[in-house]
């Protein structure tokens, strides 16, 4: 079965990084994550079912992983790390390269809170119902949509600035 | 209805959310009322916004992830081979001691052996990771800093198998006036096809800094890169 996995697992990264960079906001902890996940999933991979999606499952540990995270270190630490990380890789949000290709759109989508990126993700990206992005989310379908409503409110607001310049 | 109500609305229907009832009144009001009409593709140009923004966001993991979990496959794979003895020898123990006291004892320690190899495989994988985000580092700055472009170099860690070869492709300087390179990572398993094409440029105390790194669509147009706060 691990031969199949593995591969799967491996095809998923680019995905599996994209869903931690919406949790997470930078890509250095998006990296960070990412390799946690995968720590976590191989260790783990006996309860994962096969025949269910791996991508949900993989989704569902970075998730929850992000979440401990957060409990563990608190929202004050973990902002305050996040603060840190921003200082000492410029390659991240504050560099000149990122601001020109980001537009008005891109400046938005990092400033929308990490809930509400995730799940637009999940469903106006990757096509997730909203009862499946509730599992993966822990969080209740109605959750999901308010998330998602407020998400694209903003993202239109950001449309909005950028054709009337 | 508030605007908000009204987003939550056109949202879950542009999610095919609503019921057959609830749609085809809405649909009616979105051909009676311009707003509304305007609202509703509004929101789905954030949606479009949205797929384009994450789709220059899926960019391939970073090599030394994919080379970890390789790794982590085998290293679980070999645990197993070695483990099916384990697992023998406590089939054939448990009848013969028929005692259940043994049995719990037994159950309790074969748990904990399972849980001290999943902690092994986590701390090697990690260990191997850091090893090898160390290697490319370093590699990076010797080629970039010491070889010619179009020479290959290759590096190999002892420690994890790890492997890349650097190609620096070009070298110009930048208007800001710094030294910039172009070069080509080809991994462990990659070729020379797949392999992501990257810029770094020389910082004022001789660090090479990666500026960006192209990983997929080759066929797309270059984006624009600065360092420095000027445009290369």
């Amino acid at each position: 079965m691990d031969d199949g996995v593995e591969t799967e697992m491996i095809a998923l990264l680019p995905r599996v990084r994209r869903f931690a960079f919406s949790l997470t906001g930078s890509w250095p902890d998006a990296d960070d994550l990412l390799q946690a996940t995968c720590e976590r999933a191989i260790s783990r991979i006996g309860q994962w079912e096969p025949g269910t999606r791996l991508d949900s499952w993989m989704y569902r540990i970075a998730q929850n992983l992000h979440r401990n995270e957060l409990r563990q270190q608190g929202r004050r630490n973990a902002h305050l790390r996040l603060a840190a990380n921003d200082d000492v890789d410029t390659a991240a949000a504050n560099s000149p390269i990122d601001r020109i290709e980001l537009g008005e759109v891109g400046a938005m989508m990092q400033r929308l809170p990490s809930d509400q990126r995730t799940v637009l993700l999940l469903v106006a990206v990757e096509g997730v119902g909203y009862q499946d992005a509730a599992d993966i989310l822990g969080v209740s379908p109605g959750t999901v949509a308010s998330r998602l409503s407020r998400a694209r409110s903003a993202l239109a607001v950001a449309l909005n600035g950028e054709t009337d310049v | 209805m508030s605007e908000s109500a009204t987003d939550d609305l056109l949202s879950a229907y542009l999610d095919g959310q609503l019921g057959d009832t609830e749609r085809g009144r809405l649909e009616l009001r979105i051909t009676k009322e311009p707003d509304l009409a305007r609202r509703l593709e509004t929101l789905r140009a954030a949606d479009g916004a949205a797929r384009d923004w994450f789709a220059g966001a899926l960019t391939d993991a970073p090599p030394a992830t994919a080379a970890c979990v390789r790794r982590g496959f085998r290293r679980r794979r070999n645990q197993h081979r070695d483990g099916a003895g384990f697992a023998g020898f406590n089939r054939w123990l448990a009848p013969v001691a028929a005692v259940a006291a043994v049995i719990v004892i037994g159950l309790i320690g074969f748990n904990y052996e399972v849980e001290r190899r999943v902690d092994n495989v986590v701390a090697q994988m990690r260990s191997e990771r850091t090893a090898d985000l160390k290697l490319l580092a370093n590699a990076m700055q010797e080629v970039l800093e010491t070889r010619e472009s179009g020479t290959p170099v290759s590096y190999r860690s002892d420690q994890t198998g790890f492997s890349v070869t650097i190609v620096p492709q070009r070298t110009w300087r930048s208007q800001s006036g710094h030294w910039c390179r172009q070069f080509s990572e080809i991994f462990v398993d990659g070729t020379a096809e797949d392999a992501p094409v990257s810029v770094a440029c020389r910082d004022s105390q001789g660090h090479w800094r990666r500026v960006r790194t192209e990983l997929r669509n080759p066929s797309a147009p270059p984006l624009p890169v600065e360092f420095g706060g000027t445009r290369l």
